[in-house]
């Protein structure tokens, strides 16, 4: 009698052992994910979201000047230099993070109303769960200090005279990460005077970003180049055609603009005026000095005679001349006709008759 | 030591009875021992050894042979023997001593009638032959050894032949030698056959315990070889042989009238031909003869990451930036194998030639075999040739040597495109067997492809698909409706370089490409749903074909499906008072749109957001995207209403005021946060209002109130064309612009080139 009852008691715990190792395969998490035990990592059973950043954070440095990449000025044509510091490779990863996301919320959307089966869905999040890593890069404050633009001319690389530029517009934030998101920007000029020194010819400039000599610990430590612009300039002659001394002046106004000399931009803006006068550039210009001046309704007048000169040239009911519309409304806002009735006025209807 | 030679040749006049008048024919196999011919008298007779040149006659040949002593004398069926005659030398230390023989007529017909050999007249010192000058005596069972073959014989045979590829047909007499050489790999051989057969006699020994002895048929191709000056026919050919058991050897005709070594040998040599013009064909011939082979096979081991390698590119198509090792063997599986024998082996690689390295990457790429066999990792004794150069749409590379087997060899696959494809091939003279796949195939598809649609599985099962190539089936954002993104999966799998990196994309999700020199970005954008890549000058290409010249899938071939299109984005003064346009005659997918450009100076005049939302604005247009309604009005004749309580002409009213009036369903209509919305008007319609105006010259005055302040945030794509915010019906005082006509911004979206736009 004993025997059996051995045989019987072994039997019984050798299926219970074999009863519970079934039951911890077909439920420990990686059996639940159908994937790796090392790569579950939460409770959905899912791989962990895995960051990776292929490539070290890099800036991407642009340089225009006057708004081109390749342009043809007289001497004497002031130059504002803008230079852009981005971060595509980190914008990349942001937008492919994020399209991953709306994958994974598809999938259970889509899990929710029958769509697809459950293998399916868990296989779309598990691919959504691969995210990129985003190379966010940490300029150091005050970067345009580490800003060098190297001018050659365009034939004799050897040649590399320093134009005498100075930086006009700073950029709202002296110490900046770029994250994918945010992008920075300051803008250099070359005043009319000192554009009238330069030797004619065909220049080649780049912007370069070295901050491998004085960057702090926590900035990024580099150096990065721009692409080139191609300045090609002419010595100016005793008199320029009209449209090209319109656009002169034009080139002048908006480097004064962006120096915050309105005076001196207003005056350029109206000699471009007096030389085309349905010119909705110059008159824009001229709304823009006058209403940084104060005058606004001289600025109003401006922007009305660009918005009549743009309503006579415009052949495309597409374009809107949206910067004078805002401008106007601002200033009707902010400068309304003396005599206007109070808001919240119940005015009564106008006469009929004209 | 000199040593002495004794040639006494002497003729054997054996019985007159003895020869029958017709030779019969051996029925079945019958080995001839010879035995012991007699023993010197000399003390060292460790080194005696025989002779024997044979005379005999079958149905194919003539020959004489040498045996030592003890090697058993093998004639097959159907070997006719008319004679035997012979001499036996002896050679010892200091003299060779040798003896005579002939057996005329067939001694042999059957293995109860095996020869006796007898009757030698010995002509030399009886002092070699103790019991005096008796020549030995070959009984059935004895045993000789044969150490060396030498002789000569003519053959004729009538044979057609055509060496010039005329239609010439003649008899011919051909004539083949058989040599002596003491070398393992002599290769006497004869041309039997026509221009592009030849049938090789050899012979080869090894040590004393080796005759190998046939006639096969070799098939040769000549080549035309010039230098430029003249040029002549060559041939060299690898030739394996593997002979059947004796009884199929028999039965397809092998002819062996010697019995052969075991396991076979493996023999080389050179040949000339003479032509019929004179002319001379060298040539190289190396046959190796498998009797009775053993069972081998050729291993191939993948590497571990075989089934998830996904293929990688460089930075141009020469670098090679992934390789795939794999391992090969020949393994004796069954029986002895021999040992100094060498398999043939060729891995030939049949590759993509995709340009560039990737979809757009570099713009305009050059065609090259996307995958290679390199040097690096391949295994020296392989010798590599590829077409790379050749201008052959499909390239190829072999890798082709001789291995021992137990003897491993690899094969290093270098590959040089993120969408490469081919198929790795595996020749061998036996059968092959790749490790990890029953299915008994030779090759393998790189990267592992089980659909056989040229994407890696691995890449399939990881973006959980497994889709037609050439399937462009996004769908999201669902957009207007259209799937796709006018890149097919496989142009999604190859991938882009988007600034720099590698990136394949998502084949349910839509993409777009922006080129952005002047780091503008795309602002609020994203807000699309749309997956935004940045490209970097060189990673796309200008093509003509449509207003926009800038295309992404610049290096697109294999399961593409037409030109895709980056939007351009630049900094441009616009010198009419607007911010931003999309540049192109018609509003819809990128190819329409040959810039998006917007004037930074004038957006960051209007605030710090406004670049952002213009940005993502002109992008909009750029994929399909309408404005809300139609154009806004401009306010004529305006007046407003002073304090006075009358009506005044507004300052510059009178006319076309160049004031604008926010019509309802039009630009400024809809949801108010809406990216696609004019943002402001001045003016809009209010009953009641301190301004108005009219629309038309002729038309009524309408009475109303300056446009919102605001300030308006455009921060999304709408869903819906009903107004809210300032458009709210419950807006204070009534709706400003109302419900939009189009509106449901997020539902125009078409990234797709390659299909027609929905209009709104």
């Amino acid at each position: 009698m004993r025997k059996p009852a051995l045989i019987f008691g072994v039997v019984a715990a050798t299926v219970a052992f074999v009863l519970i190792v079934i039951w911890y395969v077909q439920h420990r998490p990686a059996a639940r994910s159908g994937k790796s035990q090392a790569t579950a990592s939460d409770s959905t059973g899912l791989p962990a979201i895995v960051q990776t950043a292929r490539l070290p954070p890099e800036p991407d440095v642009s340089l225009d000047i006057n708004n081109k990449t390749e342009l043809e000025v007289h001497q004497g044509t002031p130059l504002l230099l803008t230079i852009r510091l981005a971060n595509q490779r980190a914008a990349n990863a942001l937008s492919t993070n994020a399209a991953r996301e709306a994958i994974a919320a598809d999938a259970r959307e889509q899990l929710k109303a029958g769509a697809i089966t459950a293998a399916e869905s868990q296989a779309r999040e598990a691919f959504s769960r691969q995210r990129e890593g985003v190379p966010t890069l940490v300029l150091p404050p005050d970067w345009p200090k580490s800003i060098h633009v190297q001018v050659r001319r365009a034939n004799d690389p050897a040649s590399q005279p320093d134009w005498p530029v100075s930086l006009l517009v700073a950029p709202a934030k002296q110490a900046l990460a770029l994250d994918g998101t945010a992008t920075t920007e300051a803008t250099w000029g070359l005043s009319p005077e000192a554009a009238a020194l330069l030797a004619p010819g065909s220049w080649q400039l780049a912007a370069i970003l070295d901050t491998i000599a004085d960057a702090p610990a926590d900035a990024w430590r580099g150096h990065a180049v721009s692409q080139p612009v191609i300045v090609t300039i002419k010595p100016r002659p005793a008199s320029l055609p009209v449209a090209e001394a319109e656009q002169d002046a034009l080139e002048v106004s908006r480097y004064y603009a962006a120096a915050g000399q309105w005076d001196n931009s207003l005056a350029a803006a109206r000699k471009a005026a007096a030389l085309i006068p349905d010119s909705i550039e110059a008159h824009t210009l001229i709304g823009d000095a006058l209403s940084a001046g104060g005058d606004k309704r001289g600025a109003m007048k401006a922007y009305q005679t660009a918005m009549a000169a743009f309503q006579k040239q415009n052949k495309d009911p597409r374009h809107v001349a949206d910067y004078l519309i805002e401008r106007m409304h601002e200033l009707l806002l902010t400068a309304p006709p003396p005599g206007l009735a109070p808001e919240g006025t119940k005015a009564p209807p106008p006469p009929m008759k004209r | 030591m000199s040593r002495v030679l004794a040639a006494l040749a002497l003729s054997l006049a054996l019985a007159a009875g003895i020869a029958p008048k017709s030779p019969p024919t051996l029925r079945d196999d019958v080995a001839v021992p010879l035995q012991d011919v007699g023993k010197t008298n000399k003390p060292d007779t460790t080194h005696r050894q025989a002779r024997i040149l044979l005379d005999y006659q079958e149905t194919r040949q003539r020959s004489w042979e040498t045996k030592s002593l003890g090697q058993l004398f093998h004639f097959g069926r159907d070997t006719e023997v008319r004679s035997l005659r012979g001499m036996i030398v002896l050679e010892v230390p200091d003299e060779d001593l040798l003896h005579s023989f002939e057996v005329p007529g067939t001694p042999i017909s059957a293995p109860a009638q095996s020869p006796r050999i007898t009757g030698w007249n010995y002509m030399g010192p009886s002092k070699m032959f103790p019991q005096g000058n008796e020549p030995a005596k070959l009984e059935v069972g004895d045993r000789a050894k044969l150490v060396q073959c030498t002789g000569s014989a003519e053959y004729r045979r009538d044979q057609e032949y055509n060496d010039k590829g005329l239609a010439e047909h003649s008899k011919s007499q051909w004539r083949w030698y058989k040599t002596t050489r003491n070398t393992l790999g002599s290769l006497p051989l004869t041309q039997l056959g026509s221009n592009t057969n030849w049938s090789m006699m050899f012979n080869s020994q090894d040590g004393l315990d080796f005759f190998r002895y046939s006639v096969l048929p070799i098939p040769v191709t000549e080549k035309e070889v010039s230098d430029g000056k003249s040029s002549s026919r060559e041939f060299s050919e690898d030739v394996h042989l593997v002979i059947p058991p004796l009884k199929a050897r028999e039965d397809k005709g092998w002819i062996f009238n010697r019995r052969m070594d075991p396991f076979g040998l493996q023999v080389s040599g050179t040949l000339e031909k003479n032509l019929s013009d004179g002319s001379i064909v060298h040539g190289a011939i190396r046959v190796t003869v498998d009797l009775d082979p053993a069972e081998y096979e050729c291993l191939i081991k993948p590497p571990d990451n075989y089934r998830k390698w996904l293929p990688e590119g460089g930075d141009n198509e020469e670098q090679v930036v992934s390789t795939l090792q794999f391992t090969g063997e020949i393994r004796c599986i069954k029986g002895k194998p021999l040992p100094d024998r060498k398999f043939w082996i060729e891995a030939r690689l049949d590759s993509s030639t995709q340009p560039g390295v990737c979809v757009n990457f570099p713009a305009h790429g050059k065609k090259t075999a996307d995958l290679v066999i390199q040097r690096q990792g391949t295994s020296p004794d392989l010798e590599l040739k590829s077409s790379e150069g050749k201008g052959e749409d499909d390239a190829w590379t072999k890798a082709t040597g001789n291995f021992k087997p137990g003897q491993e060899f690899t094969v290093a696959v270098g590959c040089r495109d993120y969408g490469a494809f081919g198929d790795l091939a595996f020749n061998c003279d036996v059968p092959v067997r790749i490790e990890g796949f029953d299915d008994h195939r030779g090759s393998l598809n790189l990267p592992f492809d089980e659909n056989h649609n040229r994407i890696a599985d691995n890449w399939e099962y990881w973006a959980s698909i497994m889709a037609n190539a050439h399937a462009d089936d996004d769908k999201l954002p669902s957009g207007n409706g259209v799937d796709g993104d006018g890149l097919s999966v496989y142009e999604e799998y190859r991938g882009f370089k988007c600034a720099g990196v590698h990136t394949r994309t998502a084949p349910f999700y839509k993409d777009l490409f922006i080129h952005d020199p002047g780091n503008l970005g795309c602002g609020l954008f994203r807000a699309s749903g749309i997956t935004v890549h940045f490209v970097r000058a060189g990673e796309f290409s200008e093509e003509e074909g449509a207003e926009n010249k800038y295309v992404i899938n610049c290096n697109r071939a294999y399961a593409t499906l037409g030109q895709q299109h980056l939007l351009f984005v630049r900094n441009h003064t616009f010198a009419d008072g607007s911010m931003g346009k999309a540049e192109g005659p018609n509003i819809g997918p990128p190819k329409e749109t040959s810039f998006v450009s917007v004037d930074v100076a004038k957006c960051r005049a209007r605030g710090p957001d406004r670049l952002a939302s213009t940005l993502a604005h002109e992008l909009g247009h750029g994929c399909n995207l309408w404005h809300h309604g139609d154009a806004n009005y401009n306010a004529r004749d305006l007046m407003f209403y002073g304090t006075d309580n009358a009506w005044h002409d507004a300052p510059g009213g009178a006319g076309d005021s160049g004031r604008v009036v926010a019509a309802g369903g039009a630009q400024c209509s809809g949801v108010e946060n809406c990216i696609m919305r004019y943002m402001r008007a001045n003016f809009y319609a209010k009953a009641g209002g301190p301004w108005a105006w009219r629309e038309t010259p002729e038309g009524d005055l309408i009475q109303g109130e300056l446009y919102p302040a605001g300030p308006f945030a455009r921060t999304l794509f709408c869903t819906d064309p009903k107004g809210t915010g300032i458009n709210d019906a419950g807006y204070p005082g009534g709706s400003v612009a109302g419900n939009a006509i189009r509106g449901n911004c997020l539902h125009q979206f078409q990234v797709n080139d390659l299909k027609p736009p929905k209009v709104p």
